[in-house]
């Protein structure tokens, strides 16, 4: 849980978020899992060693079979693969330590991307063949520990994407080597970005220091003075908004994932506009809206009225049935009438 | 005048004459005084009573008067002599051709559908997307300019538009593509013909006109007529002609063996459920739903092929969706299912009572609704009488939908970040960036993209005000809006009202069990929506395989059936669904699925009308254009020459009779002979008529006034007996009124002559003469007729 809370404290202005928030949620599950699996691996292998020793209970020694399986009955590991299981073990822990670190930083995926590459190329590398013919995941024995590093790998390729990481890049994959530059969304992102910080510095003449100090936000607090700021800012402020809002609030495409770093930002920039400087819409007059609505919904009233005083009460035009006028026939003694009938 | 010619039936025409002059029923006035009177002694305990005069009187059920203008359809097949020739000339080949058409007339029935349904998504869809996107961007221009007044009025006028011409259409060109035309349906596959209801341009009027009318964002869906377009589709499609437009197909045969009422009930029922199909993508719900509401008829292997035609429907719409969602062939993408899949929504046994609860409510609303929507169709039927009156008041309907969502939107500001599946066009109001307003969310989409976000979205999306006021504001709507003339249907409303405050049932529970896992909004949406929906239509079994299939979830189909279940007993203690209602008010004799009770008391005697008009087997020219001239009715018996003397007769039935009965004759045929000048006294030209010549012009038979016979043709006599069926359903004058119900709801009956131990004619039973009973609180009583 305390892993949780973690991940809950990194996203200041969750709420916000929108996409991105439940992105973390399940890159946190997934981390959740892979500290499951490692634990059902250590159960299973503990079961496979009992399981063998029960199976030949009655031949050998229990004890004897187990010290036969340590006494190496495969190759050295091959020096080779020593050192790739190394880069493949440094990546990862370059990996996580850069995301944690990195964890309230607006700039996550760009300062990790790199250390997210290295674990892609190093896995890539430990799954080739060396030499033609060495296959380094082999000379680790027992399936769990090659699926460990599988699992590994595949962890850090879902936490980079459901990280929302994933769509900061354009991937590019030139001679099987993978390469990537920022994707055109996440540019004009940031060229959008860039100038509306430019025109809160100009505005509230903060300079570097101010932006890049420990307590920006007050420091921004202070010089702040909301009218100015509100109105020399707007137009940049709803560009780099309205380009945001097409592109990643009204879209139903629920493939495409928000780039982390674009939400923070976004996030954060909403943060400075509307609850540091406040800038709000201003409430329009709503009078002459409510008399329009009023005078509209008069109109059925009016409509109603009229036609009830002007409209006819139509009673049902009751028809008379066969049956009574047979009834009625019945009554008057039948035989009778038709004598009647023929004597006149 | 017939008496010179026709001694015999000259003398019964005298002798009912001379009835009508004993009790001196000449002129109207003197007419109208008679029934007063009758009225009178009707409601005396003692007072004789109909036919015989035997019987005690049933209370009148005057405010809900049958409509006398109405015919009956008439399953029962014709088994004449031109039938037999016909039978007899038929091999086993064309046997199978005919059952090979079948089922390529439903193929088509369910492709047509389909592409109908497609259309009008997809033309809802796109108008109703660059609708909303146009007021959004004059909202923006708005709230930077300080007024809302333009935005307000852009809606409003483009709603106004939109509907007016929906509505111009329904009221000028087709009334009778008002409404969701179920109920309509319903009478059809009852046995009721209600003009003009399976008519080419009713569908175009339906289609259009339930297209604008979504567009013009009043509280419907097109959920209704969609089923009423299938069934006509159906209908048209069997027939292989418009007669609207003048086609013609009859010269492939494969039309021409389903020109007749029971052939063209099946294929309706079929498009009837491909209609629901197409409209919730629920193939085994729309065979229910034919199912529920014609079941009389019901066979095995007739629901198999109306299944095929639902598949096909749902495939085909599958397919036409995908390509227009750029997803083609993709039939598992969620955006066809129109309530969107409902994914791990557990449920526990201890929510049951809860359920029950909702249905209890879901049963009080659905009457409430129905209440207030009876009171304003009997007020529409007295005061809102003239077309441009309708046209008028569907604009105003428009209009104020309009004017109370923009209010609306105003006055509740629940802001809310975006969900996982947004609005398309979001409108934020004061709301802070990177939110919406949720109650704009629920306005600025269709009533159907409502139902899902309100299903689907997440749990705090909707605060209890967005809740309440959308919910109430939107019941009083949609109870206002069903009745006015434009094609609409009441599903998606009820979905949607009782969507609202299911979600608010789940709201207040997690106030109140803030730990419970059990509570979900969606389910309880879902159940709210179920409970409100049965609560106002009443169904049962196609409601709930509607909503399992549309929800793509069989695991809360329990509990939609309980509520459903719930629903429709608390509902049915207070007014009857609002379909019925609405087939009542109009005057439909509807039989329905039982016969009334407390009615095995009454027999064929009481039930029957009488006298029967009736002619001989050999009637002249003149006589016949005079009765149908004169009498309304459809049905005839034919009866031999009678040779017993009269006195006799009426000694042994004490009730009058009228001949030996021989066969029947309908009108239809009657006119037919009159048309085809077939007048040879001595019927040895009968081969010349084939019963081809009788479907031919099925189903718009011409008025008698409208056929030109001279002097000559109105001299000839007419031998019946090759037409008339031989061998017609009869009942002794002493069957059970329950009985008589079964027997002709069962095989679908016109026409039931009833009869006396010697054979002899006494009376006639038709449908109004049975749906006349009803039980009206904890009484039977007997409904008028009203012309």
């Amino acid at each position: 849980m305390a892993f949780g809370d973690f991940y809950n404290d990194i996203y200041l202005f969750g709420m916000n978020r929108g996409k991105g928030s439940s992105a973390s949620g399940s890159a946190m599950v997934s981390l959740y899992n892979v500290q499951n699996l490692m634990m059902s691996v250590v159960v299973v292998l503990a079961c496979i060693s009992f399981g063998h020793s029960s199976l030949q209970s009655y031949d050998f020694d229990p004890l004897q079979a187990i010290s036969l399986l340590d006494d190496a009955q495969f190759e050295p590991i091959a020096p080779i693969c020593e050192k790739l299981v190394n880069d493949f073990k440094d990546a990862l822990a370059n990996y996580t330590k850069c995301v944690i670190e990195n964890a309230r930083s607006r700039r996550r995926c760009e300062l990790c991307i790199d250390k997210v590459i290295q674990v892609l190329k190093s896995f890539r590398l430990l799954a080739q063949k060396q030499n033609g013919s060495i296959l380094c995941t082999e000379s680790y024995p027992g399936m769990g520990e090659v699926m460990v590093f599988r699992h590994f790998h595949e962890f850090v390729k879902k936490n980079w994407a459901n990280g929302g990481c994933q769509n900061c890049f354009a991937w590019y994959t030139i001679n099987s080597t993978i390469s990537n530059q920022l994707s055109n969304t996440t540019i004009m992102f940031q060229q959008l970005s860039s100038q509306f910080y430019k025109c809160l510095y100009n505005a509230t003449n903060a300079d570097d220091s101010v932006v890049q100090s420990r307590d920006f936000l007050r420091r921004l607090r202070e010089v702040h003075s909301n009218e100015t700021i509100c109105k020399k800012c707007k137009k940049e402020y709803d560009k780099l908004n309205r380009f945001y809002v097409a592109k990643y609030e009204t879209t139903y495409d629920k493939d495409d994932i928000i780039c982390a770093d674009i939400a923070d930002s976004m996030n954060f920039t909403r943060y400075i506009w509307q609850e540091v400087y406040h800038c709000h819409i201003e409430r329009v007059s709503v009078w002459p809206m409510i008399v329009t609505s009023v005078i509209l919904c008069c109109v059925p009233v009016v409509f109603y009225l009229v036609s009830k005083i002007v409209g006819h009460e139509v009673e049902p035009n009751v028809v008379p049935s066969k049956r009574f006028r047979g009834s009625l026939g019945a009554r008057v003694s039948t035989s009778s009438s038709i004598h009647n009938h023929l004597l006149t | 005048m017939s008496s010179e010619s026709s001694p015999l039936l000259g003398d019964r025409l005298m002798r009912r004459r001379s009835l009508s002059n004993d009790i001196s029923i000449d002129s109207e006035e003197e007419e109208g005084s008679t029934i007063e009177l009758l009225h009178g002694e009707n409601h005396t305990s003692n007072g004789n009573c109909p036919c015989c005069g035997s019987q005690e009187c049933l209370p009148k059920d005057e405010a809900r008067p049958l409509n006398a203008n109405l015919e009956s359809l008439d399953y029962d097949i014709c088994e004449n002599e031109l039938f037999q020739q016909e039978a007899s000339r038929t091999t086993h080949k064309k046997w199978l051709k005919k059952q090979a058409a079948r089922w390529v007339i439903m193929f088509f029935i369910g492709i047509f559908t389909a592409l109908i349904a497609c259309f009008i998504d997809v033309m809802v869809h796109i108008l109703s997307t660059s609708k909303f996107h146009l007021i959004k961007s004059y909202y923006e221009q708005g709230l930077q300019k300080d007024s809302l007044v333009i935005p307000l009025l852009l809606w409003v006028a483009l709603n106004v538009a939109s509907v007016g011409i929906a509505s111009i259409l329904t009221a000028y060109v087709e009334p009778v593509a008002a409404g969701s035309g179920i109920p309509q349906i319903k009478c059809f596959l009852n046995g009721v013909k209600i003009p003009h209801v399976v008519r080419f341009s009713t569908l175009v009027c339906k289609v259009i006109g339930v297209t604008l009318s979504v567009v013009g964002g009043l509280a419907i869906g097109k959920e209704g007529p969609m089923i009423h377009s299938g069934a006509v589709v159906a209908a048209g499609l069997s027939q292989g002609r418009s007669t609207t437009f003048g086609f013609d197909f009859g010269c492939f045969q494969m039309f021409e063996y389903f020109r007749m009422d029971s052939e063209k009930r099946d294929f309706v029922s079929g498009g009837a459920a491909a209609g629901v199909s197409a409209a919730f993508g629920a193939p085994v719900g729309g065979v229910l739903f034919s199912l529920e509401e014609g079941a009389s008829f019901w066979n095995q292997a007739l629901t198999w092929r109306i299944f095929f035609a639902s598949m096909v429907t749902t495939f085909t719409l599958n397919m036409m969706l995908s390509i227009y969602h750029k997803k083609a062939w993709q039939f598992s993408y969620p955006g066809l299912i129109n309530f969107g899949k409902f994914t791990d929504t557990p449920y526990y046994g201890q929510e049951i009572p809860v359920y029950i609860l909702l249905g209890i409510f879901g049963g009080l609303l659905g009457a409430l609704f129905n209440y207030i929507n009876y009171r304003l169709t009997l007020f529409r039927r007295r005061n809102v009488t003239t077309r441009w009156l309708r046209v008028l008041e569907a604009i105003l309907v428009a209009m104020i939908s309009a004017v109370a969502a923009f209010f609306l939107i105003y006055a509740i500001n629940d802001c809310q970040p975006f969900g996982d599946d947004p609005n398309e066009n979001p409108i934020q109001m004061y709301c802070l960036d990177g939110q919406s307003n949720s109650m704009a969310t629920l306005w600025f989409q269709p009533p159907e993209d409502s139902v899902r976000s309100l299903f689907h979205d997440d749990y705090a999306i909707y605060k209890y005000s967005t809740l309440i006021a959308f919910g109430v504001v939107y019941f009083f709507l949609a109870c206002w809006t069903y009745g006015i003339s434009v094609p609409s249907g009441l599903f998606i409303p009820g979905l949607v009202i009782g969507a609202a405050w299911g979600r608010l049932v789940a709201l207040f529970l997690c106030a109140i069990f803030p730990n419970a896992n059990w509570i979900s909004p969606g389910k309880f949406a879902l159940l709210g929506a179920a409970a409100q929906l049965g609560g106002i239509v009443r169904m049962t079994l196609s409601l709930t395989v509607i909503l399992i299939e549309a929800t793509g979830n069989i695991t809360l189909g329990l509990p939609v059936m309980i509520v459903l279940m719930i629903a429709k007993w608390v509902g049915d203690i207070f007014t009857e669904g609002i379909y019925d209602m609405h087939i009542q008010l109009q005057g439909v004799p509807v039989l329905g699925w039982e016969p009334p009770e407390m009615t095995s008391n009454i027999s064929a005697r009481k039930v029957m009308s009488h006298p029967v008009v009736t002619l001989d087997s050999l009637s002249h020219a003149n006589v016949i254009v005079d009765i149908l001239k004169r009498e309304t009715h459809d049905g005839f018996p034919v009866v031999q020459q009678q040779t017993e003397s009269l006195d006799e007769h009426v000694s042994i039935a004490s009730c009058e009779n009228f001949g030996t009965l021989a066969g029947l004759i309908t009108r239809s045929q009657l006119i037919v002979l009159l048309r085809q000048k077939h007048s040879f006294a001595d019927g040895s030209q009968a081969a010349t008529l084939t019963s081809r010549d009788f479907r031919s012009i099925y189903p718009r038979f011409p008025r008698i006034e409208s056929l030109a016979l001279s002097e000559a043709d109105l001299r000839c006599s007419i031998d019946l007996r090759p037409f008339m069926n031989p061998a017609p359903y009869v009942v002794y004058d002493n069957t059970s009124l329950p009985r008589i119900f079964k027997l002709f709801r069962g095989l679908g009956l016109r026409h039931l002559v009833v009869v006396n131990r010697r054979n002899e004619v006494i009376g006639i039973v038709t449908r109004k003469d049975l749906a006349r009973y009803r039980v009206h609180g904890a009484h039977l009583t007997e409904a008028e007729m009203s012309a």
